[in-house]
């Protein structure tokens, strides 16, 4: 039996634009934002260990990007731009994540307030980035995600979360640095 | 080396979608009508002056934790650690003047 597309079962809207060209499917891994992560060791070699690579856009921070885009009459909430870090594997990305499981808190890696935050006018793009300099050992990290609050835990509202391209970075040690680059479109 | 900056065939978009992507699809621009997966095609067309792509947001100071706020900077590429902008603090750029100024010899003002 074959599939029916999602944009052929809505009903009595055969004359609206939607239907003129086929989208992709809402939980299509080819859209979203696109994280990259360079570390650099101690002996000055650098290794991308993830290239750009698709997010997932758990349904809490859509959620949460309606409530302050369309909903709240004043400022009062912040933007997704800290950058939190995991080692875990274990956990399953997708739309109902609420957290990082295994949130690393310690030896430089904790949460934070991403250094850089830009958005370029006219384009539907902003960059969040931050470099992590490590003051002790981690084991291995794997996973990046963005939150609405720099303190962790507890966990505020999780956003854009992406696991490393090329696996991960491997044991680290004092001194050497994560950096962590997220790509945000809009459409 | 890091040369890495594009987007390879299979993460590039099935289509447009026009329900609601908070984030999502291609990179592009509305004024000239850009629309590409392609990261070197997006950092030349967007670091042509005569296009008049800007930055705007915040960054931190290179010299001490502080937050810098810009706005209106001439576009920066984007590259697999992000945008790299290094600007200084008002306070350190005047401790980094004063200093460039001793070490030459020039009285500061």
């Amino acid at each position: 039996m074959s599939t029916i597309p999602y944009y052929q079962t809505l009903p009595d809207v055969s004359q609206s634009k939607m239907l003129l060209e086929p989208k992709p499917l809402p939980n299509d891994p080819t859209r979203h934002a696109y994280f990259s992560v360079v570390i650099k060791k101690n002996d000055g070699i650098e290794k991308l260990v993830s290239d750009f690579e698709h997010n997932v856009v758990p349904s809490a921070f859509i959620d949460k990007l309606h409530k302050m885009v369309f909903q709240d009459l004043t400022a009062v909430e912040r933007g997704f731009g800290s950058i939190a870090l995991t080692a875990d594997t274990t956990q399953t990305l997708d739309a109902t994540i609420t957290a990082l499981t295994g949130e690393i808190t310690a030896n430089g890696l904790a949460r934070i307030n991403a250094d850089n935050r830009l958005h370029t006018a006219g384009t539907n793009s902003t960059v969040v980035s931050h470099t992590f300099t490590l003051t002790g050992s981690q084991s291995d990290i794997t996973r990046v995600a963005l939150f609405n609050n720099q303190t962790a835990p507890p966990t505020p509202t999780i956003g854009p979360t992406g696991a490393f391209t090329n696996g991960s970075t491997g044991p680290m040690s004092s001194g050497e640095t994560v950096n962590v680059a997220v790509t945000l479109t809009t459409s | 080396m890091i040369s890495l900056c594009y987007m390879s065939d299979d993460k590039k978009a099935s289509g447009p979608n026009t329900f609601v992507s908070i984030t999502g699809a291609s990179l592009r621009c509305d004024i000239h009508g850009i629309d590409t997966f392609d990261l070197n095609e997006w950092n030349a067309h967007c670091s042509d002056p005569a296009n008049g792509h800007t930055e705007s947001g915040s960054v931190k100071c290179i010299d001490c934790p502080n937050q810098v706020s810009v706005e209106g900077l001439p576009f920066i590429p984007i590259t697999p650690k992000g945008k790299i902008c290094e600007l200084r603090c008002d306070d350190c750029l005047d401790t980094y003047i004063k200093a460039n100024q001793a070490l030459r010899g020039v009285n500061p003002k």
